[in-house]
């Protein structure tokens, strides 16, 4: 018996899928320059003076002179909303690099060292996660009184153990490596070891982690400003321009809205960024 | 204790063989000999000086004379570093001078048989083989008086093999490097090294040429290794 038919056989393209992942990549990154463009140059966009109070234009919804209505005081809201980036992303961005600096730091030297200093320091890390870390972050901004940079010393106290025990774990990992052997068989200082072999290798873990908590910190960040301690009035800042809106909540929702909408908006890109970064350093992308 | 209580020496120019069954503290030696790993107790010499307690400045000094070869050979790369940079490594540690290193990184490369392209390839851009081949390259790069070879060809298949050992032993004629052969096989070591000990549970049990150990072994373990291998 013989059969005549011949199966063509389709592989499918692993290409597609990698494809989109680049074309995220791309989009995300473009749509966060948009913002951290934005936030440079907000004095320079903003269609009128964030600052400047004129009562008699007090509470205005939506219109075509104030897209985004004005604030109790009269205020732009756009312009605030605009201004408040500068604020917000740039305090944001700060916390980030410092406490993944920080923490990085922190996590090389003990998952390289090891031994007691090592238990040390991990014990006192257990210490920073073990409490709520909202709670302390109040506790301290409140010693420290107002202000937005005292809120970011606030949070990167209780955040940088995060970044530690993630790469002490990932340098505890990379340090058995035969070439982590064959490097110290070529007479590399541990130094050399430490900055050429063991971080670019635990970098990826390390910048996704960092891209998504931008995201987080900058809520964290925002709550205490609602809170009253972070930026002080009359700075624009998302977090408190929501907290001076709430309590026309009913009256006047769009006070409320226009930050909202902006640490939403801007959260998700970053949060939208930071997966993909992770989809793309993905050692199974690479191939 | 991977290891406890062995001794023995290797001569200048020797090929030594140290077989042995997973887990009986073979690479614990290697790793041992080059301080990677520290001794509870004993000595180690080097020429006639003892490493044993060697600082860290005095121990980069001694790398250049012993180097090591590995039993993974991808992963002994940087896998975020190119073959060339990792083989400049050691010599640019030494203080010699980058175009010069790169210089030398690609002549070691010919010497081991890949064409000096390899020197701007990722390890995982090439196959076990070549990268071993690369290691090897590294390995000789500083004219190591002691060679040791941990398992070096026992992640490759038998043809590669048999073409990684022969440029062992041409290194070892031509430089009259000493070599340790870290292996479990028999037949491999019969056919490279002047001597062979034989490792068990972390102590050496029999001592001897290649063809006395495999024709009369002595010891019970030995003759079950041997008959593992038949």
């Amino acid at each position: 018996m013989e059969i005549g038919l011949e199966k063509s056989v389709t592989v499918r393209k692993s290409k597609t899928r990698k494809d989109q992942t680049k074309l995220k990549l791309y989009v995300f990154s473009a749509l966060v320059v948009v913002l951290l463009v934005i936030a440079a140059f907000a004095s320079q966009l903003v269609p009128y003076d964030p600052y400047q109070q004129d009562l008699g234009k007090a509470l205005q919804a939506p219109n075509s002179n104030y897209l985004l209505g004005t604030d109790r005081y009269g205020r732009d809201l756009l312009s605030r909303v605009i201004m408040g980036a500068q604020a917000t992303i740039f305090s944001s961005l700060l916390l980030v690099c410092i406490i993944s600096v920080i923490g990085t730091g922190v996590g090389l030297f003990c998952g390289y060292k090891g031994g007691k200093i090592d238990s040390l320091i991990m014990r006192i890390s257990d210490v920073f996660l073990a409490f709520p870390g909202m709670v302390f972050a109040i506790a301290v901004a409140g010693v420290l009184g107002g202000g937005i940079m005292n809120a970011v010393l606030a949070l990167a106290c209780i955040s940088w153990p995060k970044f530690a025990r993630l790469a002490r774990g990932q340098v505890l990992s990379v340090k058995n490596m035969p070439y982590i052997s064959a490097s110290k068989l070529s007479g590399s200082r541990p130094a050399k070891i430490i900055f050429k072999h063991i971080l670019p290798n635990i970098m990826g873990p390390i910048l996704v982690t960092a891209t998504l908590d931008i995201g987080t910190m900058m809520m964290e960040l925002a709550g205490l400003s609602f809170l009253g301690l972070g930026a002080m009035p009359p700075i624009a800042e998302w977090g408190s321009m929501m907290s001076n809106g709430r309590s026309m909540l009913q009256t006047s929702p769009w006070v409320i809205l226009a930050p909202g909408g902006a640490i939403f908006i801007t959260v998700m890109v970053f949060n939208l960024l930071g997966d993909t970064v992770r989809d793309v350093l993905d050692p199974k992308f690479k191939k | 204790m991977a290891v406890d209580g062995i001794s023995f020496q290797i001569n200048k120019g020797e090929c030594l063989g140290l077989v042995g069954e997973s887990g009986c503290g073979k690479s614990t030696t290697a790793k041992m000999i080059t301080r990677l790993e520290a001794a509870d107790e004993g000595g180690i010499f080097l020429n006639g000086k003892e490493i044993t307690q060697a600082g860290n400045k005095e121990l980069r000094a001694i790398y250049r004379d012993i180097q090591m070869i590995f039993q993974m050979p991808v992963d002994s790369f940087n896998p975020r570093i190119r073959l060339g940079e990792s083989i400049m490594e050691s010599m640019i540690n030494q203080g010699m001078k980058r175009h010069r290193a790169k210089a030398r990184a690609q002549e070691c490369l010919a010497v081991c048989g890949l064409p000096k392209e390899f020197a701007d390839r990722y390890p995982h851009q090439v196959s076990g083989g070549e990268c071993q081949r690369a290691s090897i390259a590294r390995a000789i790069a500083n004219q190591p008086s002691l060679l040791i070879c941990d398992e070096a060809t026992s992640a490759l298949d038998v043809t590669i093999q048999a073409q990684i050992l022969k440029l062992i032993r041409q290194f070892q004629n031509e430089m009259g490097m000493t070599c340790l052969l870290i292996c479990h096989d028999l037949a491999l070591v019969q056919e490279v090294c002047d001597r062979v000990l034989v490792m068990s549970n972390g102590r050496i049990v029999e001592e001897g040429t290649p063809d006395e150990i495999i024709m009369n072994p002595r010891e019970e373990y030995t003759k079950r290794l041997i008959d593992s291998v038949l």
